[in-house]
């Protein structure tokens, strides 16, 4: 058979081979068909259905999440194998699901694309894309910072970005307010952060201020270490006579008292490194002691303690090493301190120079004036502050001079012999007298310009000379107690200056005399007109105003007197008088007045009536004065002095010294002149009942008397027990204050404080009433004076005994200085506790510096954002915007030392939404309002956080800024 | 005869005397010019005595002024002699120095009757208000020395007569010498 003939046609050769081929197309199309290839003989070829339905359907999306979840569905006849995605970033991965699918993708910021591709079973694929914007939200902070107020600052800190004026000269010296804390910083040449003064150095800071006497002022030293040591000097403005210093060495603060009311240079000097500081003066303080290094302190000028340490005591006992530091040996021995004098030595000061660093001699002013002395003084602690910083040396001190008792240092107390004889030195180391203790001399009125007592009147003072002619000031009562002197021809005398000066002269000011009563203040009442005379009923009148009767003045003082002088005699009895006088004792007064000089035992009036005290006089040697009257109503005795003696050889009469004036050249010169009479012997006792009040403010006349008449505060003299020449004796200063202080007295009520000054700053005040004796007493009632005083019951028992709370309302007030009472009264006497504030406007407005405005992340507490800003009138506002959501604290601050970090110790501080509790801020949209403080905190920590922003509660010690580029 | 003569005798007695004070009749005194310069209560040890009793000096050059002055300074401290002790011309001009006494109060001074002052006879009389408080007048406790000082022309007079207002002689002092 042939095939072939079988597939043509007339013949019929497809029969025949169909079969064959029919098998061959099978096979081949099978192994076609399991050859897989796309191309070519699939049935089904068409993309998978995909679509992106989460988070939108549309093709852009904008976030403001990091993450976003997209998803949507895929189909396929065929099945969908898999669905993936990748943004144009790089990233890519696989979702989870096919026909329905979601995937999470982190996202860049900014524009990013996705694509989603799905691949169906066949391999077959579709993509779809999706842009989305990853767009952060962010916020802004607002608000404003607000200086606290009496701050300022230091004119030419290290910080290039603060505002720059020199104040490194007396010239060139900075006013300042007071009230006020001031930051500051100082620096030697190339020490301390870099910044305006690292180069060139900042070595002295001059502050012109206006001082009230014993007002305080510290300087806390932010990093006191042998590497950085500042030093205080204290001038007076006028004649730039240094008046104190105060040169520590490595101490954490330096201070000093001013002597007296004036305007004062302070310079702050830098002896060695770099250092922020605060310099605060008028505020109220803890605990600061003075500074150690003063020429204000009693030593031996050019004398020095020395105390080698033990490794160095044989290397100390040669000669050589004692002249390198330019001392010689006075006294001591071998391993222990010596006394060494300090020899002027150039070569001696290069040793000791060389080694501990500073500048070689005491950096003040060029100008500065001061006595022989005073220099010498300043020298010695210059010396011994360099002494100090030797490693070899473990102590090196002044000579201090002490004295049996304290002593003033008026410059003619040497001549006061009538104060020794009353045992005041003692008394003066129990008490030196309170300003709360008021005493009136009723007199010829006081030279209210005196040096010696122009702090020490009060401003209540009045004058009764009813007789323009007598008054010799051109008019009758007025309320101006100053003396013209009494007489129009020259030759005036003074009296009431002279007992004013006895009773309480402005006392340790350096100059003229000293006080029975340092603190004491004088109410001057003018009774006595030309000639030294006057009228009983002008007398009257004066001691009925002094007590807060009613009077012809129409006018009482808002706190009366506590006790009356009346230095004067010659009248006889009057009733009116007596019934006056008698009032005054009923109203609490303690009233002392002079015996008289006629030498006769007559009474002489005031002195007689009853209810006074009659004070007659003594000479140096507690002789009776020859002067002096005696008799049944002298009481007690002190110096009036005695002119026809010289006993103590001090080269003047032996009177009693005290203020005057003298105008026989014409204007009038204020002198301390020598008197004698019983004139003077009456503020002796008053000085002394001062003293006893201050101590026991609630001493009464019966008190007083009891003292006396139970010998209690005198030394009997003359005939034992009371006699007509020193009644009960000669008054003993120191053995009245102790038993004012701790003897039994009739029950009485006390308050204590017995005076209340709330400064510029207190709002609020606690007085404690107490009984003092045995027998029952309660208080009745409790009454202020003022609108801005409150006084209410604390914490009081059933009598009205305890606490009582006064509060006080300056808002409404303006500038200035106000007084008022609290009045106590109890079933046994009344209490008047005098109140005092001042309220100060700054001369000049609170000025923080130059700020830092930080936003620090709560977590990190690193700096996220910071601006810059210059206050005005004491308020920094401040904007921080583009800030992304998040937590966040708020601080504020200066960098007086420029290096970046604010709020260092001596540089101010503030926190949202107080330094005390920095809060914790969550930013979710735009905040304004974000106000808050920002201070120079005064109290630096010790120890480990020392050097720590003050107490803000930060992992970190620091606050840094950011670095600019 | 006796009898006139006793009579003419006592004419004489009576009339001699009186022919004496005719010298210091008015219109034989010379107003003399003087000037007060200075007044004190506290003239204290200006003097060497502290007796009550009035006293007076003459002082006619710079040395004996300025000793009083140095003597009043050893009880005052801070005080300065006036300026006027500088300038005084000692020329033609001396001072009259007049203490009161000691005093046991104030209210005690001494005060230059204007125009009392005038030379007869070679004596000057000046007058003085001797002022005291009165006797129940209230006055200061103090032991006072009231003086006054008096520019006096270096005049034809070798004595001074101090009389009070009332003409009464308080104290008198020779010119040429100190007493």
């Amino acid at each position: 058979m042939n095939y072939f003939r079988l597939i043509t046609s007339k013949n019929r050769w497809p029969v025949r081979f169909g079969p064959i081929l029919a098998l061959v197309l099978i096979v081949y199309m099978g192994v076609g068909c399991d050859s897989g290839g796309s191309s070519h003989h699939h049935d089904d070829d068409r993309s998978p259905a995909l679509t992106i339905s989460q988070p939108t359907e549309a093709d852009t999306y904008t976030t403001g999440e990091a993450s976003i979840t997209i998803g949507g569905s895929a189909s396929d006849d065929q099945g969908i194998e898999q669905v993936i995605w990748e943004t144009d970033s790089g990233k890519s991965g696989e979702a989870t699901g096919t026909t329905t699918w979601e995937a999470q993708i982190d996202l860049d910021p900014g524009s990013n694309r996705i694509t989603v591709t799905a691949i169906d079973t066949a391999g077959n694929k579709s993509s779809e894309t999706l842009s989305v914007t990853f767009s952060v939200a962010t916020y802004t902070l607002s608000g404003t910072v607000t200086a606290a107020s009496n701050t300022a600052i230091d004119s030419d800190v290290n910080d290039p970005n603060a505002p720059y004026e020199s104040n490194d000269s007396a010239e060139e010296a900075q006013e300042m307010p007071t009230p006020a804390t001031l930051g500051g910083y100082l620096n030697t040449p190339g020490t301390g952060a870099k910044g305006r003064s690292f180069a060139a150095g900042d070595k002295n800071d001059f502050f012109r201020v206006e001082l009230l006497a014993d007002e305080r002022i510290v300087l806390n030293i932010a990093e006191p270490s042998l590497n950085a040591d500042l030093d205080m000097y204290l001038y007076d403005a006028t004649d730039l006579e240094l008046i104190d210093t105060a040169i520590d060495r490595n101490a954490r603060t330096e201070s000093f008292e001013v002597p007296r009311a004036g305007v004062y240079l302070i310079q702050v000097a830098v002896y060695l490194g770099a250092s922020n500081y605060t310099l605060t003066i008028g505020q109220v303080q803890s605990t600061e002691q003075r500074s150690d290094l003063r020429i204000s302190r009693d030593f031996a000028p050019g004398e020095v303690i020395v105390e080698f340490t033990k490794s160095d005591q044989a290397r100390a006992n040669t000669a050589r090493p004692l002249s390198c530091l330019g001392l010689t040996q006075k006294a001591g021995g071998c391993g222990r301190a010596g006394l060494f004098s300090i020899v002027p030595d150039a070569d001696a000061n290069f040793s000791v120079q060389s080694q501990t660093g500073g500048a070689a001699e005491p950096p003040i002013l060029a100008g500065a004036s001061m006595g022989a002395g005073t220099r010498k003084k300043l020298d010695t602690l210059y010396r011994i502050k360099k002494l100090r910083s030797r490693p070899d040396i473990a102590v090196a001190e002044p000579n201090d001079i002490h004295r049996a008792y304290k002593t003033p240092n008026d410059e003619h107390y040497p001549l006061q012999w009538h104060y020794s004889l009353l045992n005041l030195p003692d008394a003066w180391d129990i008490s030196t007298g309170s300003k709360a203790v008021k005493v009136a001399v009723i007199d010829t009125g006081v030279i209210v310009n005196h040096p010696d007592l122009k702090d020490k009147i009060t401003g209540d003072g009045y004058d009764f000379i009813s007789d323009p002619e007598r008054a010799l000031d051109g008019d009758g009562i007025d309320g101006d107690p100053d003396d013209p002197g009494d007489s129009t021809q020259g030759g005036s005398s003074f009296h009431g200056t002279h007992v004013a000066g006895t009773v309480a002269a402005a006392s340790n000011n350096k100059e003229g005399i000293s006080g029975a009563s340092w603190h004491t203040r004088i109410m001057a009442i003018r009774a006595l007109g030309k000639g030294s005379v006057g009228t009983t009923y002008d007398i009257m009148q004066g001691i009925r105003y002094a007590v807060g009767l009613e009077n012809d003045s129409g006018k009482t003082p808002d706190v009366p007197a506590d006790i009356l002088n009346l230095s004067m005699g010659g009248a006889d009895f009057s009733q009116s008088e007596q019934d006056v006088l008698t009032k005054a004792r009923d109203a609490g007064a303690i009233i002392i007045a002079a015996a008289g000089n006629s030498a006769e035992k007559a009474p002489s009036y005031p002195a007689a009536y009853d209810g006074v005290i009659s004070v007659s006089a003594v000479g140096i040697n507690a002789d009776p004065a020859p002067y002096s009257n005696s008799g049944p109503s002298i009481d007690v005795a002190a110096p009036g002095g005695d002119f026809s003696t010289d006993l103590n050889a001090d080269g003047y009469v032996d009177g009693v010294l005290s203020t005057d004036g003298d105008t026989s050249s014409g204007a009038i010169q204020y002198v301390y002149t020598f008197y004698q009479g019983t004139s003077m012997a009456a503020p002796h006792v008053s000085g002394v009942a001062a003293l006893m009040k201050s101590v026991r403010p609630g001493l009464t006349p019966d008190g007083f008397d009891g003292f006396l008449q139970s010998f209690k505060i005198v030394k009997d003299l003359g005939a034992s027990g009371r006699d007509d020449i020193y009644g009960y004796g000669i008054i003993d200063a120191r053995k009245a204050v102790l038993v004012a202080r701790d003897g039994s007295v009739p029950t009485v009520l006390n308050i204590s404080p017995a005076t209340l000054n709330l400064g510029t700053l207190a709002g609020k005040a606690t007085l404690t009433a107490t009984r003092v004796g045995s027998e029952a007493l309660s208080v009745k009632s409790v009454s202020d004076d003022a609108e801005w005083l409150k006084v209410t019951q604390s914490e009081t028992d059933e009598r009205g005994l305890g606490t009582y709370t006064v509060a006080v309302n300056r808002k409404d007030l303006s500038e200035g200085i106000y007084n008022a009472t609290i009045t106590f009264v109890s079933s046994e006497n009344t209490v008047n506790v005098p109140v005092n504030l001042r309220v100060s406007s700054t001369l000049l407005p609170p000025d923080a510096g130059f700020h830092y405005i930080l936003l620090a992340d709560s977590e990190t507490d690193e700096t996220v954002a910071q601006i810059s800003v210059e206050g005005k009138e004491g308020e920094y506002e401040y904007r921080l915007t583009d800030i992304e959501a998040g937590e966040y604290r708020i601080y504020a601050g200066t960098d007086s030392d420029n290096d970046y970090s604010i709020g260092d110790p001596g540089e101010a501080i503030g926190a949202y939404l107080s330094t005390d509790q920095p809060k914790v801020l969550t930013l979710r949209s735009d905040r304004s309002g974000l106000d808050f403080v920002t201070e120079f905190k005064v109290n630096i920590p010790e120890g480990e956080d020392a050097g720590r922003a003050a107490s803000i509660g930060r992992k970190d010690d620091k606050i840094l800024k950011k670095r600019t580029p | 005869m006796k009898r006139i003569g006793l009579v003419c005798l006592l004419i004489l007695w009576v009339g001699l005397p009186a022919g004496c004070t005719h010298a210091d009749a008015p219109e034989n005194r010379r107003p003399l010019a003087v000037q007060m310069i200075y007044k004190s209560t506290a003239c204290g040890k200006m003097v060497d005595t502290l007796k009550d009793k009035p006293q007076a000096r003459w002082i006619a050059d710079r040395t004996d002024l300025e000793v009083l002055f140095n003597r009043r300074d050893r009880r005052r401290i801070g005080a300065r002699p006036p300026k006027w002790v500088e300038s005084f011309n000692f020329a033609d001009s001396g001072i009259l120095f007049v203490r009161m006494g000691q005093k046991p109060t104030g209210g005690y001074h001494l005060e230059y009757i204007p125009g009392s002052a005038y030379i007869s006879n070679q004596t000057a009389e000046v007058g003085l208000q001797w002022v005291a408080p009165a006797p129940d007048q209230m006055v200061t406790q103090v032991i006072t020395q009231p003086c006054i000082m008096l520019k006096m022309p270096k005049a034809d007079f070798s004595r001074i007569h101090i009389r009070d207002g009332h003409g009464e002689l308080k104290t008198a002092v020779n010119r040429d010498r100190s007493d």
